[in-house]
């Protein structure tokens, strides 16, 4: 059984009276590269930022490499990468003297590799931070998080403000990371087609809850959408359990259920459809239909 | 720690370093020149007194606690406006680490300070001891109480530097540096007031601990 390098046992977390996250269960094994998706204000950032040590959960608690992240050491710190949502980084400082206080505490420090992705960035170590574009900073961000040799890398909607070009080196920097042994990544974005290229499990966030947690193989396999035609007007209410979504138009019906299985498919026939074929779904038809809905169904 | 140490020198250790030579010099020269007009001249007799050397350096107690505070608000204040823990704790280092290597930094300047007054003094003494018939025990007791009001004037000064800044907080840290103050002249340079001073300026930094340690960033 695969190590968990990531673990959140009821999470919740109020501000000001609101709640934000709202009990969150999570479990990410060595080697997984999960991908955390969400509408703004799912609740994303809070969850990684309380992974991070940077935010106190209201009640539960979240391990970080088998710790309490509230309360990690210096060297399990180490082992961790992570880049925050928005690249912030210290503004006022030149590149050149945030690397060298980065590479001075941290325990282990790939300067070949850094190198490497500094001379690809065309990162300029003379110049302030705040004097870089939101690309540039990203980059460095994400060099320096990734010279640590990390075991467990957290990017916190890494991509947020890149081109397309910087985008794709972004991703081949990450599937680089993930082809060496062990490491696992967690990260947020708002770009499923990235997640959908690089993340083997995905959890969704809807309204603080989690509403999806599993591979992302199994989410495609599990959540169905399904066009059914009917001789005449279709069924108001299908007696059907994990409905996502039900629209009618006319004679025909579009379906989405997860947990899809041929006891459903078997039960869905019995009310007659003259046709039912399958829409093909990506991650993002899935991901809308999950947080569309008021009362989303864990799957 | 060398590193974070680094961090801080880097930021404002030299500013508050110069900031404060300039002080202790300023006032070592002023308690010379103060002291003794035409003190080049020993022949002369002295035109003035003892006492103006301590007034002198008692005014210094007073000064070196301010600046004392501009220092400790310069560094966490600095701090909060850059985001600076909020990115440096996500490396391989704690938040207790980091404010220690703040504490060591202002202390060593604060202690530096002072200890480069007392060499001017010190110095003064050597050369000139005829002319300076003053107690040394007092200006050793000065040179504790200034020392011992300087870390808690330190402490709310980074407490001051670490919170919002609003008028009602502000107005507040200068009543207690008043409250430094008064102590230091109701108790006098004593033990018992060191050990006042030293304890409040414990307690402050032990809260700016609890609030910078656990405060979401």
């Amino acid at each position: 059984m695969a190590k968990i390098v990531v673990e959140a046992q009821g999470l919740v977390k109020f501000y000001e009276g609101r709640c934000v996250l709202d009990g969150i269960d999570l479990k990410v094994p060595q080697g997984c590269i999960y991908g955390l998706l969400g509408r703004n204000g799912a609740g994303k950032t809070t969850l990684i930022r309380i992974l991070m040590g940077q935010e106190t959960p209201t009640r539960g608690q979240a391990l970080v490499l088998g710790a309490n992240s509230q309360r990690l050491s210096a060297a399990q710190r180490g082992r961790v990468g992570y880049v925050a949502e928005g690249h912030q980084l210290v503004p006022s400082w030149r590149v050149g003297w945030l690397v060298s206080l980065c590479r001075g505490l941290a325990p282990r420090w790939d300067e070949r590799f850094f190198g490497h992705l500094v001379s690809t960035f065309k990162l300029p170590m003379d110049r302030k931070v705040k004097q870089l574009s939101t690309g540039m900073r990203a980059q460095l961000n994400l060099a320096l998080a990734m010279a640590v040799e990390p075991e467990l890398l957290v990017l916190d909607d890494p991509t947020l403000g890149l081109d397309t070009a910087a985008r794709r080196e972004f991703l081949e920097l990450a599937i680089d990371v993930i082809q060496r042994d062990g490491r696992t990544i967690l990260f947020s974005s708002h770009i499923l087609s990235d997640v959908e290229r690089i993340a083997d499990r995905v959890g969704i966030l809807v309204g603080g809850r989690l509403a999806v947690d599993c591979p992302l193989e199994a989410l495609k396999r599990r959540v169905r959408k399904l066009r059914l035609v009917f001789a005449e007007t279709p069924p108001q209410r299908l007696a059907l359990t994990d409905i996502v979504r039900q629209e009618v138009q006319g004679r025909e019906m579009l379906l989405t259920v997860a947990d899809w299985d041929e006891h459903k498919q078997a039960y869905l026939e019995t009310y007659g459809p003259i046709n039912c074929s399958v829409v093909p779904m990506s991650l993002e038809d899935i991901f809308l239909e999950c947080t569309s809905r008021r009362t989303p169904v864990a799957v | 720690m060398r590193k974070l140490v680094l961090m801080e020198l880097d930021r404002v250790g030299l500013v508050a370093l110069l900031l404060l030579t300039a002080v202790g010099l300023l006032m070592a020269f002023a308690a010379v020149t103060g002291f003794y007009y035409p003190w080049h001249d020993s022949s002369r007799p002295p035109v003035g007194s003892p006492e103006e050397l301590v007034v002198v350096l008692l005014a210094a107690t007073v000064v070196v606690p301010l600046i004392s505070t501009v220092l400790g608000w310069l560094q966490t204040d600095y701090d909060r406006r850059w985001n600076l823990t909020a990115y440096v704790s996500t490396r391989a280092t704690t938040r207790g680490r980091m404010l220690a290597a703040r504490l060591i930094v202002g202390g060593l300047i604060i202690v530096a300070s002072i200890a480069l007054m007392v060499l001017a003094v010190a110095a003064m003494f050597h050369a000139f001891p005829r002319l300076l018939p003053v107690d040394a025990t007092i200006l050793v007791a000065i040179f504790v109480t200034m020392l011992a009001a300087a870390l808690p004037a330190y402490a709310a000064g980074l407490v001051m530097g670490w919170s919002q800044i609003g008028r009602l907080r502000i107005l507040v840290l200068l009543g207690l540096l008043l409250v430094i103050l008064l102590a230091v002249l109701m108790m006098g340079s004593r033990p018992r007031a060191w050990i006042t001073l030293a304890v409040l300026a414990v307690a402050m930094i032990g809260w700016l601990h609890h609030r910078y340690v656990h405060q979401p960033l």
